[in-house]
C-alpha cells in the first residue's frame, strides 16, 4: 500500500459567503456549506500548525479538537509504535460519507481531519479531528459521533511494533 | 466471470498474498464467493463472522451479486485511531 504524500481536498474557500448567504436568506443553519479537509499522511501530525491554520466565522463558538496518541502498551505488551496500513481510497470514500451524516445531524461550520499511516512512535499523535460549531454540544457530539463511525468503518489497521 | 480480490491487514498473512483473482459464476452473491475464498484459503474460516465485504470503495451485504468489473476487499475488523 502506497502511503503517499499529504494530500488535501474539498477545501471551501466560498464558506464564509456561504454563510452570509444563508444568513441573509434566513435558512436553516444545516444549509451551510460546511468546510472539510482530510488529510491521510505518512508525515508527523502538527498539532501547533493545525491550531494556528484554524479559521471560524464569528457566529461560531466552540472548536472541538481531539488528538489520539499512541499508547506504550497494546494488548498488555509494551510496544514502540503502531504501524497503521490504510486501505487510502476506501478511507477517503468512507470518511466522506461521515462527514456527510455529521454535517446532516449538526449545524457545524468545519470539520478537520488528519490521520497517519506508516510507523507512528509511542506518544505520538495518529490522528486529529476539529470541528468547529456554533456551541460546545454540538461540537463536542459531532466529533465524538465521527470518531466513533471512523472505529466502525473506515478501512485504517494497526500493527504495534515491539 | 474473474473477480480481482484483495485482502487487507492480517488477512494478507492468512492467505498467503496480497490480491488474487477468484473465477465465479454470474448470479454469484458476495457471500457465495467468500465461501469459496474460505475453502481456498481455509486460514479466512476463523474470521469467518468478522470479516468485511466491500466492493469497490463501499461495504456490501453478502447477498451482494456481483457483477462484471466489480473489485472485491476483505479485511478484519477496521481500527483507526
Amino acid at each position: 500500500m502506497s502511503c503517499g504524500k499529504a494530500t488535501k481536498f474539498r477545501c471551501f474557500p466560498q464558506c464564509r459567503a456561504a454563510e452570509f448567504l444563508v444568513q441573509s436568506l434566513s435558512l436553516p443553519a444545516q444549509s451551510l456549506v460546511v468546510r472539510r479537509e482530510l488529510v491521510i499522511t505518512s508525515d508527523p501530525i502538527n498539532e501547533a500548525a493545525l491550531v494556528a491554520a484554524r479559521s471560524m466565522s464569528s457566529g461560531m463558538g466552540a472548536a472541538a479538537y481531539f488528538a489520539g496518541v499512541v499508547r506504550a502498551t497494546e494488548e498488555g505488551r509494551d510496544i514502540r509504535a503502531i504501524d497503521y496500513e490504510a486501505f487510502e481510497r476506501m478511507v477517503r470514500r468512507q470518511f466522506e460519507l461521515i462527514f456527510d451524516q455529521v454535517e446532516k445531524r449538526w449545524p457545524i461550520e468545519s470539520i478537520r481531519l488528519v490521520h497517519r499511516i506508516g510507523v507512528v512512535k509511542v506518544n505520538e499523535p495518529s490522528l486529529w479531528v476539529e470541528v468547529i460549531g456554533p456551541h460546545r454540544g454540538e461540537a463536542f457530539a459531532a466529533c465524538q459521533f465521527l470518531i466513533d463511525e471512523m472505529k466502525r468503518t473506515v478501512p485504517i489497521w494497526k500493527k504495534p511494533v515491539t | 466471470m474473474q473477480v480481482p480480490v484483495q485482502f487487507f491487514s492480517y488477512f494478507k498473512e492468512l492467505t498467503g498474498c496480497p490480491q488474487t483473482v477468484e473465477t465465479v459464476g454470474h448470479g454469484t452473491t458476495l457471500g457465495e464467493m467468500h465461501r469459496q475464498l474460505m475453502s481456498r484459503f481455509p486460514k479466512l474460516s476463523a474470521m469467518e463472522k468478522s470479516t468485511l465485504l466491500a466492493v469497490g470503495l463501499e461495504y456490501q451485504p453478502r447477498d451482494y451479486v456481483l457483477r462484471e468489473g466489480d473489485e472485491v476487499s476483505l479485511f478484519p475488523p477496521v481500527q483507526g485511531g
